[in-house]
């Protein structure tokens, strides 16, 4: 098996050639990562006197201790948040997985329809305001953990990727045999789309727990309800408000404004809220990564 | 087929969610309920009016507030529990109160009334959207109400605010009692000016910015020379709003025209003729201006991040900061020094001023007599405004030795860190009308009152409140020449400071204005501004 | 006679009996698009109307196309048009090669852990808001302590003055793009890759092919139908641009508007008096249409070179 594994690799030179390219452009990427890190830690003093800096003159717990303040509530958008963006994925990959096995068939009658009717969808949008009058007037989604899960769970974007997916990796033959072999449609997608598109599935799966984490959007328009605050509303609301008071400078100008102004947090306060919103997606990603980053090189033996 | 048993029965689950989701009773936000069964309820309107003092005839009603608060406050649940619970005997309604932060509200009351949203007051004003609103009829006209349901209300609000948000002979929104003239006001580091030996124009002494610089330059000189590492940081904050130097009066955006008694715009009239502000010599004086003081270190260059007053007004190194809307302040503002407040000779209700805080009522409510009732009771009765703003007695506030409510010494509201940490708190609470309905809280001296009335009073008003332009004849050119402000005027370009070729700029602005059809629209705007001061009987001076 | 030979005729294509699974498993997703993505697009009727309140959407007043003038009625139409459809042409053409190019580098490198870890670093700008990212940029542009202008400094030269030089800005946009989308985007070509069957590169290594020769033609070949895709999906876009990065990053600075305009900043200006929520429909169909017939063209093209690469 060793010996196998290492037939197709590129030279010792180009390989480390290449690896110093890639992780000098990758500090190149980094280097912004890690200020934002730095300046949640950095105090507010500090970066009065001296601008941002990676080497700031005085640390601080402040800006995290800021946020500690609201207590039971950021514990709860937590919770919230892990459930519907579990929730909503995995029942998002499952029918739209369903949906592009369907679309991947080209002995479906209504194929070329159906795709073009997805596609459509990608395109045009009715907007804010109708979808606003759906869910809250004839469905009652509002303020309600649905209407974090159900609008979103078709992305028309995700079912053409899944449907190329499924159209390349899996052989036309392998469908006709199984199909000559008289297992039925369901049975197909179970046990011959589902293993065989792991990659895919991954791709969409992370591609849409990050979309719905990082959504403030629809939990800002519907949610009141303290226990269903998703968290990026929760944590984008401060950095909203900071910018609202400052791109209308009639309200800045007055009294209600400067006070609001003098106790807003500050700059490092909002790199706190990148790094606590961000660092538990980064802890789920591994997960989806085994699945497209896949052995050493390009033609080691499977298994 | 045991997979198809799977599936339909996932397909199952999903058509009950969506079943269930659809039957379910939305627990914490009645408000699309309200639509069928509540409205049946209510008396009809007519026979209403004359039942109003006996109570026992009104039918329990639940008003749909939409509304902005600055800061969500932990005990609002439980204040308007009791809240409710007063105003059932009072006007026998509760108040399903739907309450937003600054940065929510405008994007939620947008699309809620765009949506056709059921709510039977909100709260709204010039940054959301209000004169849009008014020409859009998404508001009920009250003028025919006020006399029976809101006389307290109507007395107490000067004449010039009710002007501003009357259109077209009609009432549209109730303005709140606050400060509703902008009156331009300095607070300034007096511990640094007397340090330095420095006269600082008092109230009444001064106009204009520009009667301001010459302590600024003093202020700056010697604070330098005193403390040279300080020669890179600027005196005060970056003030580059044009009316501080050149009041006028903002129809629109960019067609303004002069406040009687102050023209400060020559050869523009007094109220009567509509202009172009950016093409006037005033605002390119005032573009030079800006530069020279940004050169000079007064203003901060770079402005757009620099925030001084969250920390540097605090570390006592800027002279002084400009604001409006200051009645009175205490001298211990700013930790470790004095301050003191110093106002302009002047003050002015403007549209957009007054407009800035206003209770309108939706032109779909259905229960427009009893939300007059409730916004008379929040006006004028004192129990219910003190409840609104500092919560309940004995948890939320206390009176102190002195007789006075204070906040600190409550149970709930005691030992906190800043304004943002109350339980519940909302002074000055203009979101809640009439500021001074309740208490006057001990943050404020008992003389508040009394300088609120006088600002009110003895302020010049703009000529032509309640003016509302038409802008469908001139949408596309007003959108155009709203990019090219956007590209020229804003803070990042002539309102920096930092522009170097001022006279340039200002030229390709006014060229760019005019090749978009700014003329259009000043002609369509003094038009329709003669229209409407011939109709009202107003006549030029 | 022929209208009931035509439904039976229909009826006998659809072939319920023979692919009724097919139906019932594309069923959820048909319903989900109906009622959330189609049911909604009855308010594009808004961009043909003069929206009155009181009279609701169904009520108010048709005034056919006057809302989509003011797209039109600005000097600056060219420069938003050309702006937008430039700057998205390079996005897509841009990051798709180099995400292409990273995912064949990240599957050659010898070290898993050294890949893994690489791909970790490059997804995550992805996950910064550009509100965060403009102040980043601001950290680095601003003119007096920004780290640009502070090296400047230190080596003799002079102060410059970033967000009102417009030169720079095509590039300083490009690259934040680039920063933000290519990592992201290189997941979806590493998991076509990871697809490819072993056995390919196993016959290439017998036949003598190098490395290269591997790429061009076994890796790039596989990768067809999935760039195709995506690269025809991406032009139903080319009318939009990323609002937080045309208007955020470049901190709304006007002297920079003539490479920093494009066509949704240019309506969020517009309308920050007016206010119109028929114009704003209006404006989003537009890009819309345009996009639509955009990809109808580039998917005919396609389809003509090679069929099963297109979309549809």
């Amino acid at each position: 098996m060793a010996a196998e594994r290492n037939f197709n690799q590129i030279s010792c030179g180009w390989n480390v050639f290449i690896s110093v390219i890639m992780i000098l452009v990758s500090l190149l990427i980094v280097l912004p990562l890690i200020l934002v890190v730095i300046i949640s830690f950095t105090s507010p003093e500090s970066i009065v006197a001296n601008g941002y800096s990676f080497f700031p003159s005085e640390f601080s717990l402040a800006a995290y201790k800021n946020l500690a303040k609201t207590g039971t509530q950021i514990i709860n958008s937590y919770k919230v948040t892990i459930f519907y963006s579990l929730v909503g994925t995995f029942l998002s990959l499952f029918i739209m997985s369903m949906f592009a096995y369907v679309l991947a068939q080209k002995r479906f009658p209504i194929r070329r329809f159906l795709t073009i009717y997805t596609f459509i969808t990608m395109l045009f949008s009715g907007g804010l305001v109708p979808s606003y009058m759906l869910n809250v007037r004839y469905l009652h989604l509002d303020d309600t953990i649905w209407v974090l899960i159900l609008p979103g769970l078709v992305n028309a974007f995700h079912v053409i990727i899944l449907r190329t997916f499924i159209q390349t990796s899996i052989p036309d033959s392998l469908f006709e045999a199984a199909i000559i072999d008289g297992a039925t449609d369901y049975a197909i997608y179970f046990k011959i789309v589902l293993p065989l598109s792991k990659a895919g599935l991954a791709t969409i799966g992370l591609f849409g727990l990050v979309a719905r984490w990082n959504n403030w959007f629809t939990g800002m328009l519907y949610i009141d309800n303290p226990k269903l605050v998703p968290l990026q509303t929760l944590l984008q609301k401060i950095q909203r408000n900071i910018e609202f008071i400052k791109m209308n400078a009639e309200i800045a100008d007055t009294a209600g404004g400067l006070e609001l102004l003098r106790s807003m947090p500050t700059e490092s306060t909002r790199m706190a809220i990148t790094v606590i919103a961000t660092v538990p997606i980064l802890f789920a990603y591994p997960f989806f990564q085994r699945y497209f980053i896949k052995g050493l090189t390009i033609g080691s033996v499977k298994g | 087929m045991r997979k198809k048993v799977l599936y339909r029965i996932i397909l199952i689950l999903i058509s009950t969610a969506l079943l269930l989701v659809g039957c379910q009773d939305t627990s914490t936000n009645g408000s699309d309920k309200t639509e069928e069964p509540k409205d049946k309820t209510e008396t009809p309107a007519p026979t209403e009016a004359t039942e109003a003092p006996p109570d026992e005839k009104l039918e329990p009603v639940e008003l749909v507030w939409y509304s902005l608060v600055d800061y969500e406050r932990p005990d609002t649940d439980m204040v308007w529990e009791e809240i409710n619970k007063y105003l059932s005997e009072k006007i026998n309604a509760t108040i399903d109160y739907n309450f937003y932060v600054w940065a929510d509200y405008g994007e939620k009351i947008k699309t809620a009334i765009t949506a056709g949203q059921y709510m039977d007051i909100l709260f709204t004003g010039s940054e959301f959207d209000f004169a849009v609103d008014v020409k859009r009829d998404a508001f009920l006209p009250i003028e025919d109400l006020i006399p029976e349901y809101l006389p307290g209300t109507y007395d107490l609000v000067p004449q010039g605010a009710w002007d501003a948000v009357t259109i077209d002979g009609h009432i549209y929104g109730i303005p709140a009692y606050k400060d509703l003239a902008d009156r331009f006001s300095c607070l300034y580091n007096k511990t640094m000016m007397d340090k330095y030996n420095i006269d600082v124009p008092q109230s009444g002494e001064w106009s204009v910015m520009q009667d301001m610089l010459p302590f600024l330059y003093e202020a700056k000189a010697a604070r330098d020379e005193d403390e040279p590492d300080l020669a890179s940081v600027p005196i005060m904050r970056m003030m580059n709003t044009l009316r501080r130097y050149y009041p006028y009066e903002e129809l629109i955006t960019m067609v303004g025209a002069n406040i009687p008694g102050l023209d400060a715009f020559e050869g523009k009239g007094s109220g009567e003729i509509a202009f172009n502000i950016y093409e006037t010599d005033e605002y390119r004086e005032n573009c030079h201006l800006l530069k020279q003081l940004v050169d000079d270190g007064i203003y901060p260059s770079d402005y757009t991040n620099f925030d001084p007053d969250k920390t540097l007004m605090n570390t006592g190194k800027l002279a002084a900061t400009f604001a409006a809307g200051y009645i009175e302040i205490k001298p211990d503002m700013y930790a470790g020094r004095e301050t003191v407040l110093t106002t302009a000779d002047f003050s002015v209700m403007t549209t957009m001023y007054v407009q800035s805080s206003v209770q309108a009522l939706s032109h779909q409510t259905n229960n427009p007599e009893r939300a007059l009732m409730f916004l008379e009771l929040l006006n004028t009765d004192k129990e219910l405004a003190n409840m609104v703003r500092f919560g309940i007695e004995g948890e939320h506030y206390l009176y102190n030795d002195e007789d006075r409510l204070d906040v600190t010494i409550s149970p709930r509201n005691a030992n906190v860190g800043s304004y943002s940490d109350y339980a519940y708190y909302y002074w000055y609470g203009y979101q809640f009308g009439n500021i001074v309905a309740g208490d006057l809280p001990s943050a404020v001296s008992t003389n508040f009152s009394n300088l609120l009335a006088e600002l009110n009073d003895n302020s010049i008003q703009d000529t032509n409140l309640g003016f509302l332009i038409d802008t469908s004849s001139i949408t596309n050119e007003f959108a155009a020449c709203s990019n090219v402000i956007a590209e020229y005027a804003s803070g990042t370009n002539l309102a920096s400071g930092m522009v170097e070729d001022v006279d340039g700029t200002v030229d390709a602005f006014i060229a760019k204005l005019q090749a978009n059809g700014s003329q259009k629209i000043i002609d369509e705007v003094q038009r329709q501004l003669t229209d409407w001061r011939a109709s009202v009987g107003k006549t030029t001076n | 006679m022929q209208k009931h030979s035509k439904a039976a005729h229909i009826m006998k294509r659809l072939n319920f009996k023979k692919h009724h699974a097919l139906y019932i498993i594309a069923l959820p997703a048909v319903l989900l698009l109906f009622v959330f993505s189609y049911i909604p697009m009855f308010g594009l009727v808004m961009a043909f109307q003069d929206l009155n309140i009181a009279k609701g959407i169904f009520g108010s007043e048709f005034i056919s196309l006057k809302n989509f003038e003011f797209l039109f009625s600005t000097t600056d139409a060219w420069v938003i048009t050309r702006n937008t459809v430039s700057y998205n042409v390079i996005f897509i053409l841009l990051n798709m090669f180099l995400a292409v190019l990273l995912s064949i580098l990240l599957n050659e490198l010898h070290s898993k852990i050294l890949a893994k870890t690489l791909q970790t670093i490059f997804i995550m700008p992805h996950f910064l808001s550009m509100t965060i990212v403009s102040i980043i940029v601001f950290s680095l542009l601003s003119v007096n302590s920004g780290y640009l202008n502070r090296l400047l400094m230190a080596l003799g030269y002079d102060k410059v003055n970033w967000y009102m030089e417009p030169k720079y800005w095509p590039f300083i946009l490009v690259a934040v793009n680039t920063w933000k989308g290519v990592g992201y985007q290189a997941v979806v070509y590493l998991a076509s890759i990871s697809n490819i069957s072993d056995e390919y590169y196993e016959v290439a290594v017998i036949e003598g092919a190098s490395k290269l020769k591997q790429a061009w033609y076994i890796t790039l070949p596989h990768l067809k139908a999935i760039i195709s895709i995506m690269l025809i999906l991406s032009v139903g876009g080319i009318f939009r641009a990323d609002f937080g990065l045309f208007y955020t990053v470049p901190q709304d600075s006007g002297a920079l508007y003539p490479v920093t305009d494009v066509i949704d900043t240019y309506i969020y200006r517009s309308l920050t008096t007016l206010n119109n929520a028929g114009m704003a429909t209006a404006a989003g169909l537009y890009q819309s249409i345009v996009g639509f017939i955009l990809v109808l063209i580039s998917n005919k093209v396609v389809s003509r070179i090679s069929p099963e690469n297109a979309v549809f």
